[in-house]
């Protein structure tokens, strides 16, 4: 792979293990408890494409976009220069009609016609290195029957891939169905899962990332934190059993 | 002495090579020129002045007896060719034909060349003033092409102007703190300490680096020059003299306080033989300078000012460019695409030239 076709998490510890990084139109999926730092994770792949040079979209679905402006600015990163420059797309897909934003997704319970307005959206971005995440793609997935969710997943994914879009889709964690959600998961190239561990009385954050192996998901595990400044630590140095 | 030619013509020569000597010199020197011809007047009236000539108190006076002093030595051919008259309470005006000037070569090719000049005669007489009334003068020069006249304008000094870059024996300072020259390969290494121990920390410790110690260097040239073309192209002057790269402002908006900047060969570019792997891919790396930018126009607009390097050159391209935007201004959607306005890349040479300044 050339240099310049290699795109990376933004995140250094989980970056030194995926070693040769992640091509465009690789496909990640997070899973992840709520209050986790899924969305902390989103702005680090953010920032590490705005970085590179890279076209980031942005789904908002779970808060307004603007939580994810400020976000990147406890990260230094100055959003507007982007926004004005076509190099980061926040779109609003949670306050629905009521958006200010340039960019908006109203009625989410479609599925149909959520996929035909992020294909809107992409096609404006046609031959650049485009990172897309929606946070959180479960969210729109809750009241949706399980054929369609796992339809909707197939054609969309293959639509990424063929247009070599960088995915990130956010899933948190107990909103879907156990069965869909290790059936979808067969379907992303690489997977991410965050979660709660330790004790009760001594939470710590643990990270798992990986791939679908012969219907096996196989990961090492570690242990991360949270810092203002710098996004998800992770302690790639201190793995904790697989 | 006037009326030896070569002597003339060599003075000239001495300032000519002066001019196109100064901006050779690593950090500034705008003010060593003035220096220069100040101290050549101090030396005329060290060696050639009783204090009887300068009794008065009246700078119209004290200007007149020097000019009498320079003819009576045989260094002007006539005083009358300097006519000095009064300009409003604290001005005072010389008009002098340029074909009468001793320093005429110099002011012509200064002009023709465009080389970095300081009438030696208006210098001399504000050193003059200085020394008899014990209190700092400035000058300006404009030259009339047709008419064949330079009219010079002496007035007392509004603010100090000094060097933002000096040094007093071993001790060389940046906006009055101790300045270090080092090889970037000292540089280098920090980064790769930095890097091999904490990497998530490095783009923060570049860009708070460049910010904070901005912020001094920043206040002094704001007291220095209050227009802030002016002090933009001071500052990136100095950024050029101490070799951190050619920095172009492209545009500034004072009413939005959006700026545009290009630099070309940012000393944070990579060269072969180290630093070539801070990091995985190619990215934007000249974090120091982002800060450093962000400080200048922090300080300048007296509010914080946030800057993106939006292309560096260490990807592609002849220059980086950074971008700046007002804080207060971050919250809310982005406006109109920069690239649809523009076309990029653009050549390095072409700036200035498309009208994006306004205040
Ligand atoms: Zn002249
Ligand atoms: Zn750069």
């Amino acid at each position: 792979m050339p240099e310049t076709d290699r795109a990376f998490l933004g995140v250094e510890g989980l970056d030194q293990i995926l070693t040769e990084g992640l091509s465009f139109g690789s496909q990640i999926m997070v899973q992840g408890d709520t209050g986790v730092g899924k969305t902390v994770l989103a702005g680090d792949f953010i920032k590490e494409g705005l970085h590179c040079g890279d076209t980031c979209i942005y789904i908002a679905c779970d808060e307004p976009p603007e939580a994810m402006r400020q976000h990147l600015l406890s990260f230094n990163v100055g959003t507007r220069a982007y926004e004005k420059a076509g190099r980061l797309i926040l779109v609003d897909a949670y306050e629905e009609e009521q958006s200010t934003e340039k960019y908006c997704i109203s009625d989410l319970s479609n599925l149909e016609k959520f996929f035909y307005l992020e294909k809107q959206i992409l096609n404006d971005y046609k031959n650049k290195k485009v990172r897309l995440v929606v946070d959180s793609l479960s969210t729109l997935l809750t009241t949706a029957p399980a054929e369609d969710i796992l339809e909707f997943h197939r054609s969309r994914l293959k639509y990424l891939r063929k247009n070599n879009i960088l995915t990130m889709d956010i899933f948190v964690h107990g909103v879907l169905d156990d069965k869909i959600m290790t059936i979808s998961s067969h379907l992303y190239n690489v997977i991410l899962k965050m979660n709660f561990g330790g004790s009760p009385a001594h939470p710590v954050r643990m990270i798992q990332i990986g791939k679908v192996r012969s219907q096996r998901f196989v990961a090492a595990q570690y242990m991360f934190n949270i810092s203002p400044t710098f996004g998800i630590i992770v302690a790639n140095d201190m793995e904790v059993g697989i | 002495m006037i009326e030896d030619a070569f002597a003339r013509r060599a003075l000239n020569y001495l300032y000519i090579s002066i001019s196109e000597t100064v901006p050779k010199l690593p950090f500034s020197g705008r003010h060593w020129l003035t220096e220069v011809s100040k101290g050549t007047a101090l030396r005329i009236l060290n060696e050639h002045a009783s204090k009887e000539l300068f009794q008065s108190k009246e700078p119209l006076e004290i200007c007149r007896a020097y000019i009498k002093l320079l003819e009576d030595i045989g260094f002007i051919s006539s005083s009358k060719d300097y006519p000095i008259e009064k300009l409003g309470s604290d001005t005072l005006k010389i008009t002098l034909k340029r074909t009468n000037c001793i320093y005429r070569e110099y002011c012509i090719e200064a002009e023709e060349k465009g080389l970095f000049f300081k009438c030696p005669r208006m210098t001399s007489l504000q050193a003059v003033l200085e020394w008899s009334l014990g209190k700092k003068y400035d000058s300006t020069v404009d030259i009339d092409r047709e008419q064949g006249i330079c009219v010079g304008k002496l007035f007392p000094q509004k603010k100090e102007l000094d060097e933002i870059v000096t040094r007093k024996d071993h001790i060389l300072k940046i906006a009055g703190r101790r300045a270090l020259l080092l090889p970037k390969i000292t540089y280098s290494f920090i980064l790769e300490a930095i890097k091999n121990y904490a990497p998530h920390i490095l783009k923060h410790v570049l860009y708070e680096a460049g910010y904070n110690s901005a912020i001094p260097i920043a206040e002094k040239a704001k007291n220095m020059y209050p227009d802030p073309l002016e002090y933009l192209t001071i500052l990136f002057e100095e950024l050029k003299n101490a070799g951190l790269g050619e920095v172009i402002l492209q545009s500034l908006d004072t009413s939005t306080c959006e700026a545009v900047i290009w630099c070309k060969d940012s000393f944070q570019i990579p060269t072969e033989e180290y630093e070539t792997n801070l990091y995985r891919t190619p990215r934007v790396i000249c974090d120091l300078l982002r800060g450093t930018f962000a400080a200048y126009l922090s300080v300048y607009f007296q509010k914080d000012i946030i800057c993106e390097e939006m292309h560096c050159q260490s990807v592609s391209g002849e220059h980086c460019e950074f971008v700046s935007f007002p804080l207060d201004k971050e919250n809310g959607p982005g406006g109109k695409s920069f690239d649809s306005t523009r076309k990029y890349p653009r050549s390095f040479n072409q700036n200035r030239d498309t009208g994006f300044f306004s205040s």
